[in-house]
């Protein structure tokens, strides 16, 4: 038998096994979390503050009016308690999950900025985004790939920051681009063994980013335990790890 | 079923379809439809998901992305994890790049204009149209092209021209980009491209930005420098720069100069190193020779003593440059100290800054001059690097050669050897080519814009990837007169409706990036590769079967430049096992890989000029190669560092340095001396600001892509004027007021965004250009560099007016 007929056999083997599968994912997976991705052309809010900038950090040292209506610091609420994970259900879930979708094109793009920045200072994201910090109701998620220094240069605002009438003009804004929805779980090996990572590891490298106290609902039902891949395995296909063997 | 066993299922079936990938492999590559699947590991499948590489459609860095597909759509993109420009990350554009193909107005059918208005009409109509206009007046065609052809389109278009036609009418908008870079690099080292790489990134201690703003226009590059400091490393960055941007907020030091102070800098620094005699004398006398220009500036001037030298620059004392720069003579001192330390290792780069410049060539051969003189040359992380700004600016304008004097492989049109070279090649019979460059950009559109009876001898242009209604300078002088003459004919190649499609006589729906089989060159000398992932929408096909068929049509009408010396049609492409196919024809195209077929061709041009390329199979294999690629112990090894012993395999044995191009076959590269000039346009009583223009993070080019990607364009909606905070305020400008912009040749309103997204000093302003609403190329000057023939950009003499102040919402 020649080559290419092995390959089409085997092609269409495949080709079954996956549409059974994913038809099978699909019926039990999405039932279980009927997560709403918004178009790419539905707007996200943007009526938070804006952020701080390390001038005005400098400016509040030299102020003492400032240092007491500004400083976000003091006002941010105490930082819950590790064994208060309360209850992880899955509408709670669901809820985080769509509220991720709001500001990210496809599961695993850089979300956009839901406030106000300075557009030209370096930003002083890490004021709120460093440790992650809950001001009343806002919670700023502490960032998960620490050695980045230039934010801006993948996360941008939500809602324009020019000042002005914006032009007149034709130009379309819509876009039928779908994205890919975050994963629902991770496998277990049997009921009850730790659920294996479903998404990448590159730059989320600390899980309390998404998954810590001040997370929304993808949280943890013990973040006091730190050594997260220690049970949890991270998937060797989504972080790009190909066999060895097969690399250029 | 269990939901595990579902579970496992797909992970069974993930490894079967691997393995049948494998099983693929070993069939001849049969073109790029079905979707091709990369046979190598770069294909992956999470669920079903199936992942892909492929460059990044915007800039010049070449990040590699993997494409997610999924039903026949893209549905997501990552960072490259593996691939060594980027390293897993992106930037904002790369992130939201698999957006560009989904806007709701692409183009699905070819239009032409019938009494005003465009009518769809079939392909076989279009080409014909295309094949009789060509018939008519073969002399009076044009054909402009853009950084953003893959090189096998660039490829086939250069063949179609020059080998075909015999016409160099052929120009890429690289022209308005990167020509200076180019013409510099030619005169200091006599051959193009840079010598080195982004892994001088990771190396250097001190990086000079000469009018750069690397954190917006090369953003994963800035990261890649300036995330080292996270690392505990010391990077000093020097921002020189006309106003203040998200760069100078990294910066250790900020130098804000005057217009066209950066001539005057690099003389202060070679000026300083003579005086105190910190110049590297070994380097210059073992590799160096002094260059002036000619009475008539030219490409290689001619020859001075360093005696002659050292009285020239003299007098650019640190107080003189001070006067002509803005620069204070301390931060001039500052720079002479950096670069008389030979410990530190020092990399410049520059982009748009340096080479949109009336005296881009003589400021690109200083910045080289101030490396060469300094010793701060051929190190790892020290020495002058020039950054691209489109995909293959470096790829297929400069490599392909899509440019009026230039064959690829960097051989010449003037030259009678290279000539024969290409024939031989082409297999076209001898005097095919014609000897005589053709016409430059500026050229071109000023006689598509000219009556026939008055000289303008071009009549049809064909534009493909790119959007000079937008991006020309000048634009009432040299794009809108055209629309008005009856007997001149645009044709445009494009995937949406931009202003250079609204303008078109006929319309041609294009594919793009991965609806299609690509490769691309960074401006690292990386070439890399990707396969069609998505099928374009509607009617749309591939640039380079556009251009071959309307060869076909016109071997059909019997054009005697469309048959080689055997009379067999131009682009003959054969299958493996020798057939041939008739890839012109539409319902054929996808029977053989045209991508490879034209790049084996090219790929013989590449050894003249010692820029050697792989055979295609290792690109599908790599994140790109780095030329030159030569194969040594059976494996085909990437070059990093041009010029250099043990690092170039073209390098004599034993040399540590061998500018083995050397325009005086010497081995020697250029020093040039040029003086400090003045800007054709300047601030006057009249006209009394400064103009700049550039770019923004978020959008890429002329907008056409990035404005219908929503992240990008909420980001970023609209252009604006940068106005300075004293300036506003002594003319009553406000925040967000409405303010028309007047030069000599246009107007422009536009609100005013004061210290917005970058500060300019007093007496500056600064408009990025790319919303199609709000055209500053109206206004800009289309005076240009009298060797790259670049225009200038970044400097003209505009008034402010406050024309409205909007209705404020309490």
């Amino acid at each position: 038998m020649s080559a290419p007929l092995d390959a089409r056999v085997l092609h269409i083997g495949a080709a079954v096994a996956m549409a059974v599968a994913v038809a099978g994912l699909v019926t039990s997976v999405r039932t279980e979390l009927p997560v709403r991705r918004p178009s790419p052309v539905e707007a996200t809010a943007g009526e938070l503050p804006r952020a701080p900038t390390w001038a005005d950090e400098q400016r509040r040292h030299h102020d003492n009016r400032l240092r007491h209506a500004g400083n976000l610091r003091a006002m941010a609420s105490a930082r819950p308690d590790l064994r208060d994970a309360g209850v992880v259900t899955d509408a709670q879930r669901a809820e985080a999950l769509e509220r991720r979708a709001r500001n990210r094109a496809y599961d695993g793009a850089p979300p956009t900025i839901p406030h106000p920045i300075a557009q030209r200072d370096w930003p002083n994201c890490m004021t709120c985004h460093g440790e992650g910090m809950r001001i009343a109701a806002q919670t700023a998620p502490a960032i998960c790939h620490t050695t980045m220094q230039s934010c801006v240069q993948c996360h941008v605002v939500s809602n324009g920051p020019v000042p002005g009438a914006p032009p007149a003009g034709a130009l379309t804004e819509t876009n039928t681009f779908a994205g890919l929805d975050a994963p629902a779980h991770g496998e277990r090996a049997w009921p009850g063994a730790p659920p294996t990572v479903p998404h990448p590891t590159l730059m989320r490298a600390r899980c309390e980013s998404c998954h810590g106290a001040y997370a929304l609902g993808l949280r943890t039902s013990h973040p006091w335990r730190q050594s997260c891949t220690q049970c949890h395995g991270p998937s060797a296909a989504f972080d790009q790890r190909p066999p060895l063997a097969e690399s250029p | 079923m269990e939901r595990r066993d579902l579970l496992k299922l797909a992970a069974l079936s993930a490894a079967s379809s691997l393995a049948s990938r494998r099983a693929l492999a070993q069939v001849p590559s049969q073109g790029a439809q079905p979707p091709a699947l990369d046979p190598s590991i770069a294909a992956r499948t999470g669920a079903d998901v199936v992942w892909n590489k492929a460059p990044c459609r915007f800039c010049g860095t070449g990040c590699t992305v993997q494409v997610g597909v999924r039903g026949g759509r893209v549905v997501a993109i990552a960072g490259d994890r593996l691939a060594p420009v980027n390293r897993g990350l992106l930037c904002v554009k790369g992130y939201h790049v698999g957006l560009a193909l989904y806007g709701t107005d692409r183009l699905t059918r070819p239009m032409l204009k019938r009494n005003g208005r465009h009518e769809p009409i079939t392909w076989p109509e279009a080409i014909d149209v295309i094949a009789r206009r060509v018939m008519a007046n073969p002399r009076g065609f044009a054909f402009y092209g853009s950084g953003q052809w893959t090189i096998p389109e660039g490829y086939a278009a250069q063949k179609f021209m020059k080998g075909g036609l015999g016409s160099n009418h052929i120009d890429p908008n690289a022209r308005l980009c990167m020509a200076s870079a180019v013409t510099g690099y030619m005169s200091t080292f006599g051959v193009d491209e840079p010598y080195n790489c982004f892994d001088d990134l990771d190396h250097a201690d001190v990086v000079v930005l000469w009018g750069n703003n690397m954190a917006e226009m090369h953003p994963v590059l800035f990261s890649r420098l300036i995330d080292r400091r996270t690392r505990g490393e010391r990077v000093t960055l020097i921002d020189m720069t006309t106003r203040r941007t998200r760069t100078s907020a990294f910066a250790d030091h900020v130098l804000l100069f005057k217009p066209h102070g950066d001539l005057a800098l690099a003389n202060g620094i070679a000026a300083e190193l003579l005086r105190r005699g910190t110049l590297d004398r070994s380097f210059v006398e073992s590799f160096c020779a002094f260059r002036k220009d000619k009475a008539t500036p030219d490409l290689n001037g001619e020859a001075m003593t360093f005696d002659e030298y050292r009285q020239r620059v003299a007098p650019y004392t640190p107080e003189r440059v001070e006067q002509l720069s803005g620069v204070s003579a301390a931060d001039v001192r500052m720079l002479a100290d950096l670069f008389s330390d030979r410990s530190k290792k020092i990399l410049s780069l520059w982009c748009m800054g340096m080479n949109q410049h009336t005296r881009g060539t003589a400021i690109n051969r200083m910045v080289h001059g101030v490396h060469m003189l300094s010793g701060h040359f051929g190190r790892p992380g020290d020495g002058p690097q020039s950054l691209t700004g489109q995909p293959s600016a470096c790829g297929t304008a400069r490599e392909v050669g899509t440019i009026a004097h230039l064959l690829p492989g960097g051989l010449l049109v003037a030259n009678a050897e290279h000539r024969r070279i290409a024939e031989e090649i082409w297999n076209v019979p001898a005097g095919r080519i014609h000897p005589t460059p053709g016409y430059h950009t500026v050229q071109m559109w000023e006689r598509f814009s000219t009556a026939h009876d008055r000289g303008g001898d071009i009549d049809t242009i064909w534009v493909q990837v790119t959007n000079p209604a937008q991006s020309l300078p000048n634009l009432e002088k040299l794009f809108a007169p055209s629309r008005a003459m009856a007997d001149k004919f645009l044709i445009v190649s494009d995937v949406y409706p931009t202003a250079t499609v609204r303008a078109a006589d006929l319309i041609l729906p294009s594919a793009m990036w991965v609806e299609k089989n690509g490769m691309t060159g960074n401006s690292e000398r990386r070439t890399q590769q990707w396969f069609k992932m998505v099928n374009p929408p509607g009617e749309a096909r591939p640039d380079v079967w556009q251009t071959i068929a309307v060869a076909r049509r016109l071997f059909e009408l019997g054009h005697p430049g469309m048959r080689d010396r055997d009379g067999a049609f131009l682009f003959r492409m054969r299958n493996a096992s020798g057939a041939e196919v008739p890839a012109w024809d539409w319902a054929h195209f996808a029977d053989v890989n045209v991508d490879e077929q034209l790049f084996e061709e090219y790929r013989r041009f590449s050894t003249h000029k010692h820029k050697n390329l792989a055979p295609y199979g290792e690109y599908v294999r790599a994140r790109g190669l780095r030329w030159p690629v030569v194969q040594r112990d059976g494996a085909w090894r990437e070059t990093r560092y041009r010029f250099v012993g043990g690092e170039d395999p073209h390098v004599a044995p034993g040399r540590r340095v061998q500018f083995y191009h050397s325009v005086t076959h010497d081995d020697r590269a250029q020093i040039w001396f040029h003086d400090h000039v003045n800007p054709p346009e300047m601030p006057d009583a009249q006209y009394p600001f400064w103009l700049c223009t550039g770019r923004v993070l978020e959008h890429w080019h002329s907008g056409s892509m990035t404005m219908r990607i929503p992240q990008l364009r909420r980001a970023m909606p609209n252009a604006y004027v940068e106005v300075n905070r004293d300036d506003a305020a002594r003319l009553g400008i406000r925040d967000g007021d409405t303010v028309t912009l007047e030069s000599r040749r246009g107007s422009l309103s536009l609100p005013a965004w004061i210290d917005g997204r970058g500060a300019p000093p007093p007496g500056t302003v600064f408009v990025p250009w790319f919303d199609e609403r709000l055209m500053i190329n109206n206004l800009t000057l289309d005076a240009h560099d009298p060797i790259s023939k670049q225009p200038d950009y970044k400097k003209c003499a505009v008034r402010l007016v406050l024309a409205r102040r909007p209705e404020r919402t309490p």
